[in-house]
């Protein structure tokens, strides 16, 4: 701890993960208070969480692409819909073990999303996120076309998750699984985040022409971009089958691609917290509309087609005033706090 | 001639090069030149005489505005035409843009470590950062501000000191001085004076600003319409009447 204070910046190999002690303290809090909280929950709440926590995995992938790598996509959910139906697949068709089948769909996806990163190589701007819509909508027609994959038009049940005999009865229990993906995806994330790789993609997305003649490889890093980022998606997608026990066609068109594109927008581009922030965002807002609704109207039928427009408002209303996010807002409350919570400690640890 | 050819094996030697934007629009007709090792050589030439684009041409990054339509470059006695920039860098090649490219969201030490981003001896990265500090002792006092708020001056010291981080054994400087008050341009080229000299770094200076790029350079090419039109010693050129009324500014010298 001295030593690192001691210096004036830290060296490649020692940036740390999470930057601030608030943030060290924070992360394991939270994660701890999921672990046990989420015990003690009912099913309803339980169910929200799942949904985040899957919303936030996918997310990272949505921002390692979209807000590191600056490559727009509206195609993540027809691509978490890879993942979920190869994964089904494995499990279901081929007797694969879960855990083996969460990553390979993770890895299908990620070749996937490989290939439709190809021609998008030279496309940016625009033209990427034409290319994108149509990835969507030729991975849409897919799952109502191929059924040796999906069975149905409508998708295919999967039952209830199990690993080595261990049934995933309790959903707070498939909450812990759901989880453990999610933390080990974000120090992936923010790993990536610190390393060259990181940080070429984010060249790469300000200074094309900067990062080439900093000796950066433009294709193979956009490439590495398109793989990672679906490998994410890919595995959300899986545990989201399992999470609703049935791989719907539906909950992967072009409308909750979008809502991932608004997801990483909210929660704030490029980050970790953005990505978590945004998802739990995402998820509460409808869920919050629609009590609303019940209390107020006792009809949901009109508020559901509200939610839409509501949604649009609130894009409109975040790039006006906080055009980096929630993780900004986040970012702001949390040095309040850590100027005035751990101001002790930071004096001790510069003196 | 101060510095033969037969004596220093040249480092970079271009061909009768040709370049055209869009296939459409020729620029560079058969650009003959060559840069011996720890030289520094001067391309000098008015607005769209094709400067840039021989720069850009060597370094790799005509690619998508523009190709290499004839002609050949050597690095070291490799054919390197045509080659994308990045292969370049790993071959010891940084080019410095004009208009100064810095990672505006970077932090003045991020943009730096980039500079360093095909090395792989970490543990000298920071000696070299020290290095660059002590020419650059304004990059250490802003390490944390976001290159986006530099000041032009900072910004271009920047973009210098992050191609330093490579450690290039050639260096392409497009326009260092553009931009800047004169005061700063004066200070920009004594660094890179003193950088020559210490660092051994190779040059290729691109330079509107001929006064100050003959007192920097051992040697100078005149460029117009695209072709080599004049060549010789820093002073042959300084001599020189063409160049006097054109671009030295006259009479008095």
């Amino acid at each position: 701890m001295k030593q690192s204070a001691e210096k004036h910046h830290p060296m490649p190999n020692g940036l740390p993960l999470l930057e601030t002690q608030f943030e060290r303290y924070g992360a394991a809090a939270i994660i701890l208070v999921l672990v046990v909280g989420s015990q003690f929950l009912s099913g309803y709440y339980v169910s929200l969480l799942t949904t985040i926590t899957i919303f936030s995995l996918a997310a990272m992938g949505l921002n390692l692409l979209s807000g590191n790598a600056g490559l727009i996509s509206i195609a993540h959910a027809a691509f978490m819909g890879v993942g979920a139906f190869t994964a089904a697949w494995f499990v279901i068709d081929m007797g694969l073990p879960l855990l083996l089948a969460l990553l390979l769909a993770g890895f299908v996806t990620a070749v996937v999303g490989l290939l439709f990163g190809l021609p998008s190589l030279r496309l940016s701007g625009v033209y990427l996120i034409l290319a994108t819509f149509a990835a969507q909508v030729i991975l849409y027609w897919f799952f109502e076309q191929a059924l040796w994959l999906t069975k149905s038009p409508d998708g295919r049940p999967v039952g209830i998750a199990s690993i080595a005999g261990f049934h995933f009865d309790d959903s707070a229990h498939y909450f812990l699984l759901v989880l453990a993906f999610t933390v080990a995806g974000g120090v992936v994330y923010l790993n990536l985040l610190r390393s060259g790789l990181g940080r070429s993609m984010e060249a790469i997305r300000d200074r094309p022409v900067v990062a080439q003649l900093m000796g950066m490889n433009l294709q193979k890093t956009k490439l590495v971009a398109f793989a990672t980022g679906h490998f994410y998606a890919g595995l959300a997608g899986a545990l989201y089958g399992w999470h609703l026990q049935f791989v719907a066609t539906e909950a992967f068109n072009l409308m909750r691609s979008i809502e991932m594109l608004v997801l990483i927008i909210i929660g704030g581009l490029g980050s970790l917290a953005g990505a978590v922030l945004g998802a739990i965002f995402i998820v509460l807002v409808p869920e919050f509309l629609d009590m609303a609704g019940n209390r107020l109207l006792d009809d949901v039928s009109v508020i559901a087609p509200l939610r839409l427009g509501i949604f649009g408002l609130l894009v409109v209303l975040f790039l006006l005033y906080e055009p980096r996010g929630l993780a900004r807002s986040w970012r702001k409350t949390v040095h309040l706090f850590n100027n005035q919570i751990f101001k002790n400690q930071t004096k001790q640890n510069r003196s | 001639m101060s510095r033969s050819t037969e004596q220093n094996r040249p480092l970079l030697q271009v061909q009768s090069l040709e370049a055209s934007y869009q296939n459409v629009i020729r620029v560079l007709h058969g650009v003959d030149l060559h840069v011996d090792e720890g030289e520094c050589v001067a391309l000098l030439g008015a607005n769209g005489a094709g400067k840039t684009t021989t720069l850009k041409s060597i370094s790799g990054m005509l690619e998508g505005e523009g190709s290499i339509t004839g002609g050949n470059v050597f690095l070291d006695g490799e054919d390197t035409t045509g080659y994308p920039a990045h292969l370049m860098v790993s071959r010891g090649l940084v080019h410095v843009l004009e208009g100064r490219f810095v990672f505006p969201d970077l932090s003045v030490y991020e943009n730096l470590l980039m500079g360093a981003y095909t090395r792989k001896d970490r543990d000298k990265i920071e000696t070299d950062m020290e290095g660059v500090f002590g020419y650059f002792p304004r990059l250490k006092e802003r390490l944390k501000v976001q290159a986006g708020y530099l000041s032009g001056g900072e910004q271009q010291m920047l973009a210098i000191g992050r191609a330093l981080m490579a450690r290039p054994k050639i260096l392409l400087l497009d326009e260092p001085s553009m931009g800047l008050a004169p005061v700063l341009v004066r200070e920009v080229f004594n660094i890179v004076n003193q950088i020559r000299k210490e660092e051994n770094v190779t040059l290729l200076l691109v330079e509107q600003n001929a006064r100050m790029a003959l007192k920097l350079a051992d040697r100078g090419y005149l460029i117009e319409t695209g072709t080599i039109v004049l060549h010789g010693t820093a002073e042959e050129l300084r001599e020189d009447p063409r160049l006097q009324q054109v671009y030295l500014g006259g009479i008095h010298n």
